[in-house]
């Protein structure tokens, strides 16, 4: 009976055995099946954060964009944004309607942004979307539009008048006059004229009622003299001399070759190489400078103005046969800091054409003796009524396309920014 | 002669045992069939979110192409000091291959998409593209204009089987 009662106990413990091991299997299966079930789920939920991330980093790239093309279109839109923007903040947050975008900008030159309007410019963009956040640089150069008034050799934007003993003779460009011509003698060129009072004779087209250009917006000496460096003693005479951006016996040396001279009195420069640009500030406006002899005038710095006149300029200088001679003055205009053509020396036995090379800038008015010539361009402002431009003498311009292709800074119409192909790059923090 | 003893309480305990299996059968099957249920959705849903996510991926590409293509060119007509948001003479409404600056692009519409040649995309049978140019306020990008403002909004949406998968949003400002 007892072994009767033990086998049947077996039996039930086989049967309960059996029995709770495939309850057991099925719920293990069945929880082995619901977790694979519940990653399959984090996993697609995963890719679709993953697609989803993807897709807003490309609209964070689109953002990044827009930031630069708004950054563009505010440098062309406002003339001082290099002032605007001094603290390098362009915007914050601003929205696309889509995601966020944030920008800033630094002068990678000389980290100054407000010295020079045509440095280059470093912007750096931050732009999101949802998650995702790109950072990028790009730098921008920037393409100056120059003035119109630079398509002329000469230009007067009040009257120009030449006298019964002069000649004004233009090569490549015409004369511009704002306000009136008048002309007593002989223009060899082409003219374009507001107004024309005494039309002369006149080699070339004469176009009457031609549109008065715009002045520059800024002052353009004190632009210059914003990058120019002060000569330590107020000097009326600079003779024998040579200035260029290595050497210069009147001032601390200036890179650019940027100078500025205020003289107290009426003041002349003869017998001089200037290689560089040479600010001259007239102390008051009856005073004047005046250019003489012989000289030799070219910008250290290609599409810089060679003299700029704060004041009446008169040019006597003369080039017809003569040049600038080392050994009939006694000086070398070529010593070590000014080369010329890469080559300095220490002798008195070289030559040198007497003339300026580049633009002259005249704020008040200008008379122009004797046969200078001048391979650029003339502007004269005519502040103070009258003439701006007085011919007496025999000039002759060569234009030189050269000013209007590479405006010089502040003689600009407008100043875009246009990104630099191949700097665009993620940036990674 | 003894006959052996019949334990009725263990042939009960057996049958109620038994009876116990089949529940544990039943319930069993229902997990299992509910399991297999919830499996198969999350199969289906797995399904559906990969072509989801293929679709996005894909729209996205499609999107930002033509994007791209929008804002290479001027913002206005060539030549031109001002212009409305329209097309010139000779440009096409349903074939870009002469547009020549951003706002030709308004009211693009196209499927199945093309390239800027005018051939179609194969294998994009099911998908469109349309695109809309409007003036925006520079100093609030978000705000449309109804005037000529030296900013133009681009945005490109791409649908599949009349669904929006994607947009791609670009802005062209007036400087060159």
């Amino acid at each position: 009976m007892y072994l009767e009662s033990l086998s049947g106990w077996l039996t039930d413990m086989k049967l309960a055995r059996r029995n709770g091991f495939s309850y057991i299997a099925v719920l293990g299966t069945s929880l082995i099946v619901g977790t694979m079930a519940l990653g399959s789920l984090s996993v697609l939920r995963i890719q679709s954060r993953a697609s989803l991330d993807a897709i807003n980093s490309i609209k964070a790239r689109e953002n990044g964009r827009t930031a630069a093309e708004l950054g563009r279109f505010n440098f062309s839109n406002d003339p001082n944004w290099r002032t605007t923007y001094s603290n390098g903040i362009l915007f914050t947050n601003r929205s696309t309607g889509n995601g966020k975008m944030s920008a800033t900008i630094q002068d990678p030159v000389d980290n100054n942004l407000g010295d020079h309007p045509h440095e280059p410019l470093r912007l750096n963009i931050s732009a999101t979307q949802g998650r995702s956040v790109q950072r990028f640089q790009v730098d921008l150069a920037a393409s100056a539009i120059p003035m119109d008034v630079l398509k002329n050799a000469v230009h007067s934007w009040t009257n120009l008048r030449v006298q019964s003993s002069g000649t004004l003779a233009v090569y490549g460009a015409p004369v511009g006059i704002g306000g009136s011509l008048t002309n007593d003698n002989v223009i060899d060129g082409d003219v374009s004229a507001t107004a024309i009072s005494k039309q002369g004779t006149v080699t070339g087209r004469v176009e009457n009622a031609a549109p008065i250009l715009d002045l520059p917006t800024n002052s353009v000496p004190t632009k210059y003299m914003d990058i120019g460096t002060q000569f330590t003693n107020r000097v009326n005479l600079i003779e024998k001399a040579v200035i260029s951006p290595g050497y210069n016996t009147f001032a601390p040396l200036n890179a650019s070759g940027v100078y500025i001279v205020r003289p107290t009195n009426n003041t002349t420069i003869r017998n001089t190489r200037i290689h560089g640009t040479l600010i001259v500030v007239m102390a008051s406006n009856g005073h004047r400078l005046t250019i003489g002899e012989n000289v030799f005038f070219e910008p250290a710095v290609p599409g810089y103005p060679a003299l700029i006149v704060q004041g009446n300029l008169d040019l006597s200088y003369r080039s017809d046969g003569e040049t600038l001679s080392e050994s009939v003055l006694a000086t070398n205009f070529n010593p070590a800091g000014a080369p010329y053509g890469n080559t300095s020396d220490s002798d008195k036995l070289d030559t040198y054409p007497s003339e300026i090379r580049g633009l002259i800038y005249v704020t008040r008015g200008l008379r122009w003796y004797n046969n200078g010539l001048l391979r650029g361009s003339v502007l004269s402002e005519g502040q103070g009524g009258g003439n701006g431009i007085e011919i007496y003498g025999t000039p002759r311009v060569l234009y030189d396309p050269y000013s209007f292709h590479n405006p010089a800074p502040w003689l600009t119409k407008q100043v875009h920014m246009l990104p630099v192909l191949g700097t665009w790059k993620q940036v990674v923090q | 002669m003894r006959h052996p003893k019949i334990n009725w309480a263990v042939g009960n305990q057996k049958a109620s045992r038994r009876g116990i299996n089949m529940v544990e059968v039943a319930v069993s099957s229902l997990i299992v069939g509910v399991m297999l249920v919830a499996s198969l959705r999350v199969v289906g849903q797995s399904f559906l979110t990969q072509r989801l996510n293929a679709d996005r991926a894909t729209g996205q590409f499609l999107a930002d192409a033509l994007l791209n293509e929008a804002l290479q060119w001027n913002y206005m007509e060539p030549g031109a000091s001002s212009s409305g948001i329209t097309r010139e003479s000779g440009e096409l409404a349903n074939n870009r291959s002469n547009y020549d600056d951003v706002d030709d692009f308004n009211a693009y519409n196209e499927s199945p998409p093309k390239t800027k040649s005018n051939s179609v995309l194969t294998g994009f049978e099911k998908w469109a593209r349309t695109v809309s140019v409007r003036w925006v306020n520079h100093a609030d990008l978000t705000q449309v204009s109804s005037s000529e403002s030296g900013v133009k909004r681009v945005v490109v949406e791409v649908r599949r089987d009349g669904t929006l998968v994607a947009t791609a949003t670009g802005f062209r400002s007036n400087v060159p």
